[in-house]
């Protein structure tokens, strides 16, 4: 393999590339990234054994030539040293060279590098993208689905199913479902299918923040299919492989309540202040409980105490109030996390009793829907 | 040269939540009030009882079946462990105006350290009279102090006089007042201990004194030379503000009847002891998120390992989840001697968090009942299939609580 590559695209590459490449595993030829170079250009991928991360510098672009090829060829180099020197180095463009026993040499300007490579026929296969059956979603939208579901799943191995997200396309409508079982996030979306296409699957949390931070601000489309078992999610010069979760999710549709009895509006900043503060006591406390007592004359207050630190009550400023008296503890961390991912000005929660499930939706939307289960108190 | 003698008090209250019950409730003053877990239904046990009703023989632990026999006209009181700990936490807050050496011993009890005393007699007790009356007057609650050189001794004089007590007790008072008891009354001395002392001629303090502390350091190891110096009226141990959070636990040990070896056998124990641990958690309304395991082997070395749980608890699946998954982990196929299980990190039960699929909730509900149902016919009522199987440990341990195992 022989070329010279336009060291700030190399560099960008590598850095997205390297994001899945983990320190601590076992199997050696994972510390490395895969280069192979050919007449389409130059592609890096990083893999640990949840997702892997494949970015490209194509020969060719918008008139400017990022790669030279003078002869193709693949390796496997030691991502930590290759992104650190490329970094360094003090040329605009890097000549890349590896010979039979796959020695790499790279070049820029007066300083020469050589690094000990592995053979790319022992780094492991990925699938194919053009199987599997898929849709197609703005990257700026599926970054917000994810922020706004991801944090919900569980961070306990005790359920394994729920430490993913469950993804479900049906009729066109993509929704994600997280859930760690103490509350529960969603997220629809209208995005670009078959009306036909049918997906189910369950994708790990921390893939989905890898690939969160891997998509780009923007309207432009990227693709998502599933294959053997990997989600593929295809942008402009990046591909993103993660495994699924393995079992069934379990069924969520039944335990959204429908009806409710006390019904409240609230503006989502200020009440999210309102929590924050109410927190500040209840934080050390095991279930970080806040109190929230809607008066039969409608006005609702928000309470906390720690018999160690102290107290805190609040008047909630709420916009609407109507139904029956209502006490109420949860876990204030479980709202504030629900209140920052909403993204709607006002929100609307229903409460059915104090020992029930509680929904937090935006008065302007349906897209989004969270549950929180509260805290019994005796 | 004076040699430096400490000054240390244990302050303990008197039928603590029967008194705060008392002390909310004009009406109940003077009447024999019993704490218990539920009134109405006649079962459940006596958390606390009023020194009135105490003196018709009702006990903490007894049943209040029992209780109501005993003491019919009694007012029948639920628990409210919120509000006790709030209170609780008022009188160590008290406690901390006069010394910031402040331990807490239990919900009820604390030790307090005076650093800048000079006489123990004169500062101790001019000191305990002002925190009695402080906590009479302003949480309406009595209690007995014990004045002490050392945390035992504090301890050990709280408990000569009560209730409303102030005794103090010097190194000098150890042969005349200590030694005559009987061997349990000294603290660290179970019914177990009791009956290895009793086979061993000892029956009394004073003769646990006078033995000879390498003989009880071969029998019992360092426990066997912590109970002679207690014995003696020593005690080197600090009194620590921190102690509460980090070391209050609620374990169980128990020694096989054989050595067992399969990891089957094991989780039979494991299992067994995890449910007399969650048992005894909710009996005293606490909640635990450490869960640890010991094992002692064949060869008596050991091996001590711990986990927290994702939210504390006091049902046995994930305290039992969490032992056997550091068994599985740590035991290397050793023969086993012992096995001890232990919940920590404890903190009062004031609620739980609900999940979607009521597990934490169903589990409550089914260890409620089947505390309900053994607090009423006995432990042996109910029991678990493998309870029945060869490695159980169950019936032997049900046998000892009455200490009559051979």
């Amino acid at each position: 393999m022989k070329l010279t590559i336009d060291r700030s695209r190399l560099v960008s590459a590598l850095q997205q590339a390297a994001k899945a490449v983990s320190a601590r595993t076992t199997i050696p030829i994972l510390t490395g990234v895969k280069m192979v170079a050919d007449p389409y250009g130059v592609t890096l991928t990083g893999s640990d054994s949840d997702v892997a991360i494949q970015c490209t510098v194509p020969c060719e672009e918008d008139d400017r030539i990022l790669v030279h090829l003078q002869q193709p060829g693949s390796v496997v180099i030691p991502a930590s040293y290759f992104l650190d020197i490329i970094r360094k180095l003090p040329g605009d463009t890097v000549e890349i060279e590896v010979n039979e026993r796959f020695t790499v040499a790279l070049r820029s300007g007066p300083s020469a590098f050589h690094l000990n490579g592995m053979d790319a026929d022992d780094y492991p296969r990925l699938p194919q993208v053009e199987e599997g059956i898929g849709f197609a979603v703005p990257s700026d939208l599926l970054r917000t689905m994810i922020r706004q579901t991801v944090f919900a799943v569980s961070a306990s191995e005790t359920r394994p199913i729920l430490t993913g997200v469950q993804w479900t396309l049906e009729e066109g409508r993509l929704r994600f479902v997280a859930t760690d079982s103490h509350r529960l996030a969603t997220r629809t979306a209208q995005v670009e299918a078959d009306a036909e296409a049918r997906v189910s699957v369950v994708v790990p949390g921390k893939s989905l923040q890898e690939l969160a931070r891997t998509l780009e601000e923007t309207r432009e489309l990227v693709d998502v299919s599933v294959a053997q078992n990997q989600l593929i999610v295809k942008g402009k010069h990046i591909l993103f492989y993660s495994r699924l979760l393995e079992g069934t999710y379990p069924d969520t549709s039944r335990i959204i309540p429908t009806a409710s009895k006390t019904n409240l509006v609230v503006e989502t900043k200020e009440f999210l202040a309102a929590i924050e503060r109410a927190s500040l006591i209840a934080k050390d406390g095991k279930n970080n409980v806040v109190k929230l007592w809607v008066r039969p004359d409608q006005t609702v207050e928000l309470s906390s105490h720690s018999p160690e630190i102290g107290k805190v009550t609040e008047a909630v400023a709420a916009r609407a109030v109507e139904g029956e008296e209502l006490k109420i503890a949860f876990n204030a961390k479980y709202m504030m996390d629900a209140l920052r991912a909403v993204d709607a000005p006002e929100v609307a929660i229903r409460f059915t009793g104090a020992m029930s499930p509680f929904v937090l939706k935006p008065t302007d939307h349906d897209w989004t829907l969270h549950l929180i289960l509260p805290v019994r108190t005796y | 040269m004076r040699r430096f003698v400490r000054t240390v008090l244990l302050a303990d209250m008197d039928a603590f939540f029967a008194s705060v019950e008392q002390a909310h409730n004009p009406a109940l003053r003077g009447k024999p009030v019993i704490v218990c877990g539920d009134p109405e239904k006649r079962h459940g046990i006596v958390l606390a009882a009023s020194y009135e009703a105490k003196r018709c023989g009702v006990k903490t632990a007894m049943l209040v079946g029992e209780a109501r026999r005993l003491c019919p006209e009694a007012v029948f009181v639920l628990p409210r462990m919120a509000t006790y700990v709030q209170i609780s936490n008022a009188i160590l807050a008290m406690m901390k105006e006069i010394t910031p050496l402040v331990e807490p011993f239990s919900i009820d009890e604390a030790f307090l350290e005076l650093p800048d005393a000079t006489d123990l007699v004169r500062d101790g007790v001019e000191t305990a009279r002002r925190l009695k009356d402080r906590i009479r007057r302003e949480i309406g609650v009595s209690c007995s102090i014990g004045v002490g050189p050392n945390k035992l001794l504090a301890k050990m004089a709280a408990g000569l006089e009560k209730p409303d007590g102030l005794t103090v007790l010097t190194l000098d008072d150890v042969p005349t007042r200590l030694w005559p008891l009987p061997v349990r009354e000294l603290f660290g001395v179970g019914p177990r201990m009791e009956r290895h002392f009793y086979r061993m001629g000892i029956r009394t303090i004073g003769h646990l004194a006078q033995a000879d502390p390498d003989r009880l350091a071969r029998r019992f190891g360092l426990m066997g030379r912590v109970l002679h110096l207690s014995a003696n009226g020593i005690d080197y141990s600090p009194v620590d503000p921190g102690s509460l959070a980090v070391r209050r636990s609620i374990g169980h040990m128990f020694t096989l009847p054989r050595d067992y070896r399969t990891l089957d056998e094991l989780r039979v124990v494991l299992l067994e002891l995890v449910d007399d641990v969650c048992h005894r958690a909710r009996t005293r309304g606490y909640v635990g998120q450490t869960v640890s395991l010991t094992l002692r082997f064949a060869d008596l070395s050991g091996l001590h390992r711990q986990k927290k749980l994702e939210a504390p608890t006091n049902v046995t699946p994930p305290v039992f989840a969490a032992a056997f998954h550091l068994l599985q982990r740590f035991w290397n196929g050793q023969p086993v001697r012992m096995v001890g299980v232990s919940l920590g990190n404890l903190m009062p039960d004031t609620g739980f968090q609900l999940d979607l699929f009521g597990r934490e909730e169903r589990q409550r509900r089914l260890a409620a009942a089947i505390d309900h149902i053994r607090a009423r016919h006995g432990k042996t009522s109910l029991l678990r299939a493998v309870s029945l199987t060869p490695p159980s440990v169950f019936f032997d341990r049900a046998g000892k609580i009455g200490g009559h195992r051979k």
